[in-house]
């Protein structure tokens, strides 16, 4: 995935804002639709623009309010309908957890794909393609690469899906949260279980600054709180400065999947190591790679 | 303790005896078999028998014994059996006042539509009412019992499962 997401980004044609000849059509014709649940900015925005660039087209324009969704109607029958319209593939995102494998087992009788663009706390598997890409690029390879991953980590789907591309990639993972934020224990006995190696546990940024080759900050996720009050306890608890981030290591870099509230301080932002804009402009090289994978040419 | 108090209770003709039961099993078990207990079925239910196989080392534990004289062979009874009777649970079913057949059910590797629910209210399957009717849930580890909700991964202990049958009543 990620050899072909280099090599879509090698016909990438700067100065015309465009894929060059042989790649601007790889997916003419084909439509893919984006079934929006919950707002998104990056995910949807970048998928919209993988498949323009290869030549596709969007059935968009669907919201959870001004839908049929509204009315009562189940995922499964929203997306029998979608799939009846043609369409080649579907990446959607909903609040609950599980919704796309739901829309999958009905999309696949129409030999229709459905991509997971996050289902409510549970996973964001194309996220962690691009920010294992981001890795990828910056260190080729990942194998005892030390990645810590701070913030919420029990409410923020990304670093459940992240963990497990990290362990494929035999990294060696720090989680960095508060006490109240720590990864749900299922996750992490699943890692264990499946790749042997344990995940370290800290509660201080500062424990994992100096030797870390990868930091990935993430956002509180208030939406996800019970009670204002609640988030309040936690809402400021790591905040990387510039004076911290001068402190990490030449090559490390800093990630984040944004969008950031006051995780990472502006001025950050000058550093070579604060990747995260980069990491997001991934966002739609590795997502076009993954639509050419499922709708190709000789697909 | 060298009485065996169960053999005291008298023979079936025909049906099963569900045996070696745990007796903080045993109210499970009975919750499980309720269905056919209204239609009419007959039971000899014994509760607190001495039992070696359900002690501990040396010590006798105590059992319950259920001998019901019906021939039930009914896959969701099984499988509920075997998520709330306990590993140690044997049936013996009986032709002619003879075991003909004796096992220790296994549990399900998946349970579709079954007495398992997921508990996470964010689950696709406890909002979305089409998605509920498909509920399925993977066996993860048998001891401790843990199984998987397949669509959000959340995982459900014999505690919650016991909570589930508690709340049905059946």
């Amino acid at each position: 995935m990620f050899e072909l997401a280099d090599e879509i980004r090698s016909h990438w044609v700067e100065k015309e804002h465009m894929l060059d000849e042989e790649y601007r059509n790889k997916l003419n014709g084909k439509i893919m639709a984006t079934l929006f649940w919950e707002p998104s900015t990056r995910t949807r925005m970048s998928f919209e623009a993988a498949m323009m660039h290869l030549g596709g087209r969007i059935l968009g324009g669907f919201t959870a309010e001004g839908s049929s969704v509204k009315k009562g109607e189940t995922i499964a029958d929203t997306i029998r309908n979608i799939c009846g319209y043609g369409v080649s593939v579907i990446v959607m995102r909903h609040k609950l957890e599980g919704a796309a494998r739901e829309a999958a087992d009905y999309a696949s009788e129409y030999g229709v794909s459905v991509i997971n663009g996050g289902d409510g706390k549970h996973e964001h598997p194309t996220q962690t393609l691009l920010d294992l890409y981001t890795m990828y690029r910056k260190h080729r390879d990942l194998k005892g690469k030390r990645v810590s991953i701070v913030g919420d980590l029990k409410n923020g789907r990304t670093p459940h899906s992240l963990i497990y591309g990290l362990g494929i990639f035999e990294a060696e993972i720090t989680l960095v949260s508060p006490e109240a934020l720590k990864m749900p224990q299922r996750y992490i006995s699943n890692f264990e279980k499946e790749f042997g190696t344990k995940i370290k546990q800290v509660e201080n940024l500062e424990d994992v600054l100096k030797d870390s080759d990868v930091i990935y900050m993430t956002r509180i996720q208030k939406e996800r709180f019970d009670s204002p009050e609640e988030y309040k306890k936690v809402a400021k608890v790591y905040r990387m400065t510039y004076e911290m981030a001068k402190g990490m290591k030449k090559n490390a870099i800093l990630m984040h999947p944004l969008p950031r509230v006051d995780e990472i301080d502006l001025e950050v932002d000058k550093l070579p190591q604060a990747v995260y804009f980069e990491q997001s402009q991934n966002g739609w090289f590795v997502r076009a790679a993954l639509l050419e994978d499922i709708l190709g040419v000789n697909k | 303790m060298n009485e065996k108090p169960w053999e005291k209770m008298p023979k079936i003709e025909g049906g099963v005896v569900i045996d070696h039961v745990p007796i903080n099993r045993g109210p499970l078990v009975y919750l499980v078999l309720l269905p056919w207990l209204k239609e009419g079925v007959t039971a000899n239910i014994r509760t607190n028998i001495p039992s070696k196989k359900i002690g501990n080392g040396e010590n006798y534990g105590k059992k319950w014994v259920f001998k019901i004289e019906k021939l039930i062979d009914d896959e969701k009874f099984i499988e509920n059996l075997a998520l709330v009777g306990g590993k140690e649970l044997t049936l013996n079913y009986i032709e002619n006042y003879e075991v003909v057949k004796k096992y220790h059910p296994e549990l399900p590797k998946v349970v579709k539509e079954g007495i398992l629910r997921c508990n996470n209210p964010y689950c696709v399957t406890t909002q979305d009412h089409h998605a509920g009717q498909r509920s399925e849930f993977i066996l993860e580890n048998e001891d401790p019992l843990i199984y998987k909700c397949k669509f959000c991964g959340e995982e459900i202990d014999q505690e919650k499962i016991d909570e589930l049958v508690l709340e049905k009543g059946f």
